[in-house]
């Protein structure tokens, strides 16, 4: 019996194996930064081209919903709100993802200084692109985890002024660094990064000075840039897709994949792109199955027409195409612009439009030469603008048409800024009743329109996710509201 | 820990201070004539002396002989009194005396009490009642009868899970389902289901699944904390005590028992669906659409659908009215079921076989369970010792058709114009039902292509079993080890045909097809549970009071891992094979690990069967826990007091029994795996929310690690659990009335939760320790037998539950709400401090301050309010059960009801039939432009804000928007009240009499006819669903309701059941 008792205690005391047995084997818990800021790349590829990239497109008036299809009826109509969450994952892939991400990078003690750069210039661009959308978004008090679960709303001037200084101190830190981190944006070369840093600043110093916020101060800054002219070669993308999935541009997965195909071209673009004879177009459009020919549908015209999908041109689908973080087109329209605002040259401000159609253009793998646009008969030659606002004007609408399909949130962006192209004074059901009282490539209100007639979407709302679980996140501001920079 | 060596240590002097006490004395054992059970508590006193003795927990007594006294008074409530001559190793039968008004109850560590000793409510159920209604799992047929206990069907479809809550939601996160335990050991209960319940929503069934209902004797519900104590951390949501069947002894017959029966089920609740209105969209007909929003029925002839080889199909314009349900089967089940028993003085034995087959009411074996179970179990005494054991089988085949949107087949079913004949659709040869040219390229496909080419099965084999070991020593101890092991290896097939590449260049107009390139995902699961128990129990009547002490330690071990593989992009399209692609697989695995040490002690304490006191402590260390805090001790008392045995024999006569009984008991709930330590992950990025749009590393060949999104925390301490609970027993006339009456009022403390956080601080989500959620509530079963006569009875009892959750506390600097479920952009459930668990919040209209809706002047739709309402919560205001059993001679009739009245659901159900205008509520105004009734516009002049009756109808081309988003009640349309009664069950049943076989060796010969769920009664506003259904699981999320589930059946069925 003993021989039992004593066998019993010891299948049960002995066989007690430890309790420390609570370190997850399935997860990493600690990485080198290395290999952490390829996920900050993705992370913001992930927001400015497939939610942002979505939704701005229609505000750019890229294209809009498909007769026959439902999913975005509300953002064609502008009668998505706050609880549409279009911004809300976005808003989590960026401050959960990519700028915690940053946070890794920054505090890891084997970060070299050109690693913390580029990812000082990655958090830049975020909140860069969370202020363009919402105005205001928390900066001074977030990404503090459990210490600050409620972080306060920052004013978007103070978040773009912040930023701005930190890429001022990173740099000032940079020395001759170069970067450890594994980099699928611009191959670790910390030249470009400064390339992209100055395009950044550049765009951010235009809004400053178009807000009339510190006009000379700001103005003294574009040229300091523009003279020093270290900008990026090429452009700043994202490259890296390939067509399977969990590897697709990601919103070619959403557009594509995930939902049947929702998008057919919108009448402002295809008619521009047509009145300037722009091969472009056969790049970003098919012909409708009915006329083949290009046939735009009139925002917000979906319930009122009662069209089919025949009707209308379809969007070309690029499953391993890009994600653009910074068009170099977009930096020579940026640069033409300067051109011809502060420095009155009209020559160098020719060269920066005439490079950023080519830029675009190859791009984009065109076979056509940039040259049909503004060559000699090109009817968007420079020649065809006879003063300044007439030229800027020229510049404006080519970046627009240059940032279709390539980067939408940018576009809606400078839209809102330049307010070119401008709307339409007509009504949608004036210009589909008669087509002549339009003007190619003028924006038009959407005959639904959720906001009331003639109101365009000038910000997003404030994401839910906040709005649930932080007391500190602002009221509700409609979006017909314009975001701080945008004045004019 | 110092406290339960104390404890023991007092326990140990007690008991050596008694074992001196003897001297010359008889023995003998008390069973009930009713199930042979030993009789516990029972009084046996020597006739014409003070001498007594209680039996013990086996219906043993010893009782000193005293003078010439030579008659024995055997004694017990309920039962009729008996008297025999006084000799050892006596064998007394006890007959029942009228209705049964006490009976043995198994509770915690197996121990048998007399149900009068009890200070808690427990409730005891026979296997008989658990079989007799012949349901294919032992859990759901005790739905709406427990008082305390809210049973649900997930789903109808064939062996699916149960939701089994014991007085209310107490944990957040943790699990809320009671422990099973099975003849000592737990049993691992995990639900197999999907979490991705919008798109694919599944479920396999549950652990407790896989017992066989015929297998059991008997069934305890131990409900609150001081009755769980002992079982610790894993008992905080209840324990479900079951005790198998064991050899019995048969001095005819040879222990053979055969049970086999047949089954049909058929559709309990569809939606109801309007038949005036059919295929089109914005009032108009067109030829692709997957909605009724067209004009009213006018008899003409359309073509519809997609034109092929230069044709196109044709109907009449005219509503369908049973065509949803003509398109569902009869379901068919079958089972049989055969067990061997015996025994004698030193062995018994027990061996069963089931087999189950149930093919549910969609067309095709695409809803099917199959399930074979096999028991063995035995022991065998040598002197002192006795050993046994038990091992069983399970093996089990389900293959379930995957609900939520997409091409499920039922989002495919519901989205059918009213004037499609969906049984037209059957033919699958005829190009028009392939999906290349079904009828509409909108997001749905042909349900019977769904049901045929679609693959979702689960194979599980599961064998628990124990060995043990008890050894009565030193008279009144006994020692026991028991080790347990439940074992589960399972794997998952999930796969879908390649659409893109069979129906290439068919008018795939929306590009549905193109995306479907074909998936196939094989997961498979291992888990494994080993449970190890030491007691030492000691039991001692000593004059007029009886001690039983218990003492004991546990270890346990809990391990679980998988792998999942799953390939898209299938180059044979319905060839589901891993190797069946260009693509590269991918694969994933996920492992944890657990273990849990407990140490606790029980000491009963009763005085002439009048007053009882029990003790139990308990402490546990748990893995999951930080350090720090991994030990956590809890304590229960409880005590009862019969206070009958004080009345006078006068009053006795009426006043059978009563009892009051009080308990205060604590439970702890440990974390679960992982929650302590942060981790990076792959990084995988996706804004947009969809499926495919997630991009993961690797990327070009670069590999990278994002921080995870969730908080761990070092400071994590258990979940505990206060309770406090009274009651009362009483029976009157013998028991011809009697009531069980119970109030609890249950804190369960510092609740682990994943708590969400703003993004913005960087993570989506926090560990926390966060707060108080309390249950209190009441329940009370009442059973009355208005008529019994010597060949009639009739039965009737009623249970009834209230449970008021409040949620006390959360973390102020979260605003003390916590999300529990939602969905993106609407409907959420939530914790909010002072409201109850579960609250519902959605969006509503904005109204104006007297009430009226506020509308867009431009289009006459509603405008929504600035923000979320509070529209109610997910709790039930309170639940009832109706049972009724009227016996005649060999017949025996049983009817149940199940009521519950209030609380809230989220429907998908209802959401897709407004949106496809197949609801009947759509036909609002025979779809006539309209102003919203009440509606006003808002005026801002000035910047102040002014109201004005609206005028402004809602234009034709709105109206199927109007619907589509929910009317005037906007988001907060898909929330249902969830109340309903339930025809549970009606079982007839007939026992042949004996003397029709007696020359054959037949025992027994019993044929019953059963009903579960015959009748549905819901609100009127529910046309849509059966609310008892859920998309997400058997916990606290699964009450967030249902996203287009499959629909709920009846059931009919007859059983032989034959003994030899």
């Amino acid at each position: 019996m003993k021989k039992i008792i004593s066998f019993v205690s010891l299948a049960v005391f002995l066989s007690g194996c430890s309790l420390d047995v609570n370190t997850n084997p399935n997860y990493p818990s600690s990485v080198p930064s290395t290999l952490v800021l390829p996920a900050v790349e993705n992370s913001i590829a992930s927001a400015v081209g497939d939610a942002m990239y979505n939704y701005a497109g229609f505000f750019a008036q890229y294209y809009d919903q498909m007769p026959e299809a439902n999913q975005y009826n509300t953002i064609a109509n502008y009668t998505f709100t706050e609880s549409t969450q279009l911004i809300d994952r976005s808003y989590q892939t960026l401050y959960a993802g990519a700028l915690e991400d940053v946070d890794v990078v920054l505090k890891d003690a084997n970060s070299t200084a050109a690693d913390k750069y580029a990812a000082t210039v990655l958090r830049a661009f975020s909140f860069q692109l969370l202020v363009d959308n919402m105005d205001k978004t928390p900066y001074s008090e977030a990404l503090q985890g459990s210490a600050n679960a409620m972080p306060k709303w920052d004013e978007g001037q103070k978040v773009y002024e912040g930023v701005l200084k930190e890429l001022d101190l990173a740099e000032a830190n940079l020395g001759s660094a170069t970067m450890n981190c594994s980099d699928l944006l611009l191959s670790k070369s910390v030249t470009q990064w400064i390339g992209f840093a100055n395009a950044l600043r550049l765009r951010m110093y235009l809004r400053f000075v178009d807000a009339g916020i510190d006009v000379a101060g700001y103005t003294a800054k574009i040229k300091t840039l523009v003279d020093a002219g270290a900008f990026f070669k090429k452009d700043v993308k994202f490259d890296v897709y390939s067509d399977q999935t969990g590897k697709r541009n990601p919103w070619y997965a959403s557009n594509k994949v995930s939902l049947a195909m929702n998008h057919v071209g919108a009448y402002p673009i295809i008619s521009y792109l047509q009145a300037t004879k722009d091969p472009r177009i056969a790049y970003d459009f098919v012909p409708a199955t009915k006329t083949n020919t290009y046939a735009g549908a009139i925002p917000g015209s979906k319930d009122a027409l009662g069209k089919k999908n025949a009707d209308y041109s379809f969007l070309n689908y690029y499953a391993t195409k890009p994600v653009y973080f910074f068009t170099q087109s977009e930096l020579q329209f940026l640069l033409a612009e300067v051109y011809l605002r502060f420095y009155s040259d009209d020559a160098k401000a020719q060269t920066a439009y005439e490079a950023g159609i080519d830029a675009d253009f190859s791009a984009r793998g065109m076979t056509e030469s940039s040259s049909v646009m503004y060559g000699p008969n090109g009817k968007v030659a420079w020649s065809t603008a006879t003063d300044v606002a007439a030229k800027l004007k020229l510049v404006y609408m080519q970046k627009w048409v240059a940032l279709c399909y390539m980067d939408h949130m940018e576009a809606w962006s400078e839209i809102r800024r330049t307010d070119c192209p401008k709307l339409s004074s007509k009504t949608a059901a004036q210009i589909n009743a008669d087509a002549t009282v339009y003007t190619p490539g003028e924006l038009i209100s959407p005959m639904l329109d959720g906001l009331g007639d003639g109101n365009m979407v000038k910000r997003m709302f404030f994401p839910i996710v906040a709005r649930q679980l932080n007391t500190n996140t602002p009221v509700s501001v409609p979006v017909t509201t314009s975001v701080w920079w945008d004045k004019k | 820990m110092r406290k339960l060596t104390f404890l023991f240590t007092c326990l140990l002097l007690v008991g050596i201070g008694l074992v001196n006490a003897q001297s010359k004395s008889i023995s003998g054992n008390v069973f009930s004539a009713d199930d042979g059970q030993p009789v516990i508590g029972a009084t046996v006193k020597l006739k014409g002396t003070t001498v007594l003795s209680i039996t013990d927990t086996n219906g043993k007594f010893i009782i000193n002989l005293e003078g010439n006294a030579k008659t024995l008074v055997i004694s017990y409530v309920g039962m009729k009194t008996v008297e025999v001559e006084a000799k050892n190793n006596l064998t007394i039968t006890l007959d029942p005396d009228s209705k049964q008004i006490d009976e043995v109850v198994v509770t915690a560590m197996g121990i048998k009490r007399s149900e009068k000793a009890l200070g808690y409510s427990a409730t005891s159920v026979n296997g008989s009642d658990i079989s007799k209604n012949r349901t294919s799992d032992m859990m759901s047929g005790l739905a709406g009868k427990v008082a305390g206990v809210q049973i649900s069907s997930t789903s109808s479809d064939p062996g699916t899970s149960n939701s089994v809550v014991i007085r209310g939601f107490s944990s957040l996160s943790g699990s809320n389902q009671p422990l099973y335990i099975i003849d000592g050991v737990p049993l691992t209960n995990s639900s197999v289901y999907s979490t991705d319940g919008l798109n694919s929503g599944s479920d396999f069934g549950s652990g407790a699944n896989a017992v066989n209902p015929d297998d059991i004797e008997n069934m305890t519900i131990l409900k609150g904390a001081a009755a769980t104590a002992l079982y610790g951390n894993r008992a905080a949501a209840g324990v479900i005590l079951i005790t198998t069947k064991s050899g019995k002894a048969h001095n005819k017959g040879l222990g053979v028992e055969y049970n086999g029966g047949l089954q049909w089920e058929s559709v309990l609740r569809l939606p109801e669906m309007q038949n005036d209105y059919g295929m089109g969209w914005n009032g108009k007909k067109t030829q692709l659409e997957n909605g009724s929003w067209g004009p009213k029925f006018d008899g003409s002839m359309q073509l519809f659908g997609n034109i092929y080889d230069n044709s196109q199909k044709w109907k009449s314009y005219v509503g369908l009215k049973n065509n949803l349900k003509d398109f569902f089967d009869t379901g068919f089940r079958y089972s049989n079921g055969l067990s061997f028993n015996g025994a004698n003085e030193k062995s018994d034995y027990f061996v069963s076989f089931s087999q189950l087959r149930d093919n549910g009411i969609l067309p095709t074996n695409a809803d099917t369970y199959n399930k074979y179970t096999f028991s063995a179990r035995g022991s065998h005494k040598v002197g002192a010792l006795t050993m046994s054991s038990s091992i069983n089988y399970e093996t089990q085949k389900n293959s379930f058709s995957t609900t939520g949107q997409g091409f499920s087949m039922i989002n495919s079913l519901y989205q059918t114009p009213r004037d499609i004949s969906i049984i037209g659709l059957k033919n699958l040869s005829d190009p028009f039902n392939s999906p290349g040219y079904y009828y509409t390229p909108y997001g749905v496909t042909n349900p019977y292509y769904v049901l045929a080419n679609n693959e979702n099965t689960y194979n599980a084999e599961k064998i628990f079993g124990k060995f043990q070991l008890d050894y009565d020593f030193l008279r009144f101890f006994k020692a026991t080890y028991r080790i347990g092991l439940d074992a589960t290896n399972s794997e998952q097939d999930n796969a879908s045909p390649n659409l893109k590449s069979l129906y290439a260049g068919t008018p795939d107009a929306s590009g549905n097809l193109e995306k479907e390139e074909g998936n196939v995902e094989i997961t498979t699961v291992r888990r494994r549970e080993i449970n190890q128990d030491f007691l030492l129990t000691f039991s001692k009547p000593v004059n007029d009071f009886t001690i039983n002490a218990l003492a004991g330690a546990n270890i346990n071990e809990r391990k679980y891992s998988d792998l999942d593989a799953s390939v898209t992009g299938l180059d044979i399209p319905t060839w589901y094979n891993l190797s069946n692609s260009a693509n590269t697989p991918v694969v994933s695995t996920y492992n944890w690990l657990r273990r849990l040490f407990g140490v606790f002690g029980q000491v009963d304490l009763s005085w002439k069967s009048m007053l009882y006191v029990t003790g139990t402590a308990r402490n546990d260390w748990s893995s999951t826990l930080p350090k720090a805090n991994r030990s956590f001790f809890y304590p229960g008392i409880t005590t009862s007091f019969v206070f009958t045995e004080l009345l006078p024999s006068s009053v006795t006569d009426w006043f059978t029994f009563g009892k009051i009984r009080a308990a205060y008991g604590k439970t702890g709930n440990d974390a679960n795996v992982y929650m302590v330590d942060p981790v990076f992950a792959q990084a995988s990025a996706n804004a947009s929310g969809w499926t495919e749009s997630a991009v993961t590393f690797p990327l070009n060949g670069v590999n990278a690690f994002s921080k995870g999104n969730v908080l761990g925390n070092k400071n994590l301490s258990p979940e505990i659990t206060t309770e406090y609970e009274l009651g009362t027993n009483l029976a009157f006339f013998k028991g011809r009335i009697s009531l069980d009456a119970s109030v609890y009022n249950r804190n369960s403390d510092k609740q682990i939760f994943s708590l969400n956080m703003d993004p913005a601080s960087g993570y989506t989500a926090q560990n926390l320790n966060l707060g108080k959620i309390q249950n209190k509530g009441i329940e009370l079963l009442l059973t009355v037998r208005p008529v019994q006569t010597k060949d009639f009875s009739w039965d009737v009892s009623c249970n009834f539950t209230k449970n008021i959750s409040k949620v006390i506390s959360l973390p102020k600097e979260l605003g003390g709400i916590a999300r529990i479920y939602g969905l993106t952009g609407s409907t959420s459930m939530y914790a909010i401090v002072g409201q109850p668990l579960g609250v519902f919040k959605a969006e509503v209209a904005k109204r104006d301050p007297d009430g009226h809706i506020v509308v867009n002047s431009t289009t006459g739709l509603p405008i929504a309010a600035d923000t979320f309402a509070t529209l109610g919560n997910m709790n039930y205001k309170f639940e009832m059960g109706l049972s009724t059993t009227i016996k005649y001679k060999s017949f025996s009739l049983a009817i149940d009801f199940d009521i519950r009245q209030g609380g809230l659901m989220y429907s998908r159900t209802k959401e897709i039939n407004y949106f496809t205008g197949n609801a009947i509520q759509t036909i609002y105004n025979n779809r006539n432009t309209f102003i919203v009734p009440n509606s006003v516009n808002q005026v801002t002049t000035d910047g102040k804000v002014t109201y004005v009756t609206n005028t402004t109808p809602i234009s034709s081309s709105d109206i199927t928007n109007y619907w589509g988003t929910g009317g005037s009640d906007m988001g907060s349309y898909t929330l249902i009240d969830k109340s309903y009664i339930k025809l549970r069950s009606v079982v007839l049943s007939w026992n042949l009499p004996n003397s029709w076989f007696r020359k054959t060796p037949l025992q027994e010969v019993r044929l019953s006819a059963y009903g579960n769920n015959l009748l549905l009664w819901t609100p009127a506003t529910n046309t849509f669903i059966d609310p008892e259904t859920s998309s997400f699981g058997n916990d606290l999320e699964g009450k967030f309701g249902e996203y287009t589930s499959n629909p709920s059946t009846r059931r009919f069925g007859v059983n032989l059941m034959v003994k030899f």
